[in-house]
């Protein structure tokens, strides 16, 4: 079995435990009549404030753990512990709740709601708690504030370039203060440019902020900004691309 | 931006699939809430009748000799009888039509205590054999005033050969009754069958109302005068006043079927449009809602959006289809109003119009919703 272990940023000399941690996560599609292993017996820990980037081809199984640790997929087999729970155990109502609070999702093709503006599709999240309209407009004020969007509140996705766009789903995902972020190809739909612009935010939301980030990529150099890197291939995590190993 | 705001913001997607909708399910709430005042209209006459009277006609439709009248007071439990006959007049142009209408003074006062006026006014019009009492809503409609005298055109030929009969307004009265009694011209039987030149219509009636002591004798009351005339000629045909408002009706078909079969056509077609919009809408946006799942809303929250939606949807159809039948029945009630006597859109089909938008709401939303709330989110995230 295959170890992943992620260093993080932890101050030198505490010793933490992982925010996340993964033990023999499989997970098994049914195609047909076949069964298709994407994920296989996985290990894996995160640390509390790493960036860690994960690699790999197409059907490797990158996005399947990415949506395991959110929490909208679940496991065949093994263990999954975020910020100490264990996912695999809760009901779904419990599980939604806890995401609402713990997790923020960035997507490749930012998903925001064409027919709101940029403040409002970053209050979506704030729906759910019991913050008045007035506190839910500051605090998505605020989000976009730290993307660098606070003159585009009142605009509209159609209205936005792509890397505006996807800051307001970096905004959306931020505004609830969650524990981890989960970023699925977040510059796989944008010019390098504007790559670089949400790059650079993903850093500073883990450098400043102390956001744990978690972010599938098919970009070395998406990559490279975060602070480690994983390679998946096969279902298989490993610390170095398949061809150097 | 509220939940509400939320499901409000789904119809500015496609403004023009959103007005057609809801112009469709207006259509079917309008086209209900006629149909529904049809229905109440042609109910209202069946309700607004009295229990207590009861109605003596001919069954070979010629007209009633007067002195059935006193064989008729004869019987037991006949508190009253009134003479109604008369002819279709007019006030100076055939097109200001006057409804006069011949009966026993003072007995049809008491046979119809629903007619209501001064006391001055009543007493007036039993002393004066050449007088009228007028509804309100016939004085109204041609500016009628008490102490007028009127000259109705068009009536049987006099003795003098004069088809222009005078009287002298001397009452207006107010009926909770059927419109059609609100427009009677009311004048004493005992002048115009005086006036008349010889005729087959002198010391004849068209029917003779009954006053009945008590409801419950009504059936009883009806076939004994029935009896006693069944070896006369004409025999006569006497029922209750209800029984002669729904015979009136049924002479129109069976208006309730067909109301029943089209409403339900008209909804039925209603619910696939609308159906098939909400079934679009959410179908469109499918990945929107799996987002919204991993930002954490739960089943129940994202189908209670979808509900909304589908309740905004038809509600706002329907809450224009209501108001446009009222104001469609405010347009017709003068026109109908003759035939369908408590023709308006009431309360109670507000209520109802309200509880069948509920149901379609549920009906058109709860499939969509239920398809959101069975969705697998990665599977549709990893789709879009």
């Amino acid at each position: 079995m295959r170890f992943a272990q992620s260093k993080g940023n932890a101050m030198p000399g505490t010793e933490t435990a992982p925010l996340v941690r993964l033990r023999g996560v499989s997970k098994t599609f049914k195609r047909g009549s076949q069964r298709v292993e994407v994920l296989k017996h996985l290990d894996l820990d995160v640390p509390r404030g790493d960036f860690l980037a994960l690699m790999g081809p197409s059907g490797s199984g990158k996005t399947t753990l990415l949506n395991i640790l959110g929490g909208i997929d679940t496991p065949t087999s093994g263990e999954v512990l975020v910020d100490g729970k264990q996912l695999q155990r809760m009901r779904e109502g419990a599980l939604t709740r806890w995401r609402a609070r713990h997790v923020g999702f960035v997507f490749q093709l930012y998903h925001l709601l064409p027919v709101l503006t940029a403040e409002e599709n970053v209050a979506l999240p704030l729906l759910l708690t019991d913050l008045s309209a007035g506190e839910r407009r500051s605090r998505a004020r605020a989000a976009l504030a730290l993307v660098g969007l606070a003159d585009r509140a009142a605009h509209k996705p159609g209205e936005l370039s792509g890397g505006q766009e996807q800051r307001v789903g970096i905004a959306r995902a931020i505004v609830t203060d969650p524990t981890i972020l989960l970023c699925d190809e977040p510059t796989g739909d944008l010019d390098r440019k504007a790559g670089d612009e949400v790059l650079h935010l993903l850093h500073l939301l883990n450098t400043e902020h102390g956001k744990t980030i978690v972010m599938v990529t098919h970009d070395p150099r998406a990559a490279a900004r975060a602070q480690h890197t994983l390679f998946m291939d096969k279902g298989v995590l490993n610390e170095e691309p398949e061809s150097v190993l | 931006m509220s939940r509400f705001g939320l499901a409000l913001s789904a119809f500015r997607r496609h403004i023009g699939r959103t007005i057609f909708t809801v112009l469709s399910v207006a259509t079917a709430f309008a086209i209900f809430t006629i149909l529904a005042a049809i229905d109440q209209g042609m109910n209202g006459n069946i309700s607004l009748a009295s229990a207590q009277r009861l109605r003596t006609d001919s069954r070979i439709s010629s007209p009633l000799p007067v002195s059935y009248g006193a064989v008729i007071r004869s019987i037991t439990g006949v508190v009253a009888t009134a003479y109604l006959t008369g002819f279709p007049g007019y006030f100076r142009d055939p097109k200001q039509e006057v409804p006069v209408v011949a009966s026993s003074i003072p007995a049809v006062l008491k046979v119809y205590p629903e007619f209501m006026l001064p006391d001055d006014q009543k007493q007036a019009f039993i002393h004066d054999r050449q007088g009228v009492l007028v509804g309100d809503v016939l004085a109204r409609k041609y500016g009628w005033r008490v102490g007028e005298t009127i000259p109705v055109q068009g009536g049987p030929p006099q003795q003098n050969g004069s088809t222009t009969w005078i009287f002298h307004i001397d009452g207006i009265y107010r009926a909770d009754l059927p419109l059609v009694y609100q427009e009677f011209f009311l004048i004493n039987y005992d002048y115009l069958n005086e006036g008349l030149a010889p005729s087959p219509r002198k010391d004849r009636v068209d029917e003779i109302d009954v006053l009945v002591d008590d409801p419950k004798d009504v059936d009883r009351v009806a076939r004994a005068i029935d009896a006693r005339f069944s070896n006369a000629s004409p025999d006569t045909r006497t029922e209750s006043e209800q029984q002669f408002e729904m015979n009136a009706m049924r002479q129109f078909g069976d208006i309730g079927a067909i109301i029943t079969y089209v409403g339900l056509a008209v909804f039925a077609s209603m619910l696939l449009i609308t159906g098939n919009t909400m079934a679009n809408s959410v179908r469109e946006r499918m990945a929107e809602f799996a987002m919204m799942r991993a930002l954490g809303f739960g089943r129940l929250q994202l189908t209670s959006i979808v509900l909304r939606e589908s309740a905004l949807l038809v509600g706002t159809g329907a809450a224009l289809g209501v108001l446009a039948g009222w104001g469609l029945s405010i347009v017709m009630a003068p026109v109908v109003a003759h035939i369908l006597i408590g023709f308006a859109v009431s309360w109670v089909t507000v209520a109802l119009a309200a509880a069948c938008a509920l149901l379609f709401a549920l009906a058109t939303g709860l499939l969509p919703g239920q398809r959101v709330a069975d969705m697998a989110v990665a599977a549709t995230l990893r789709r879009m």
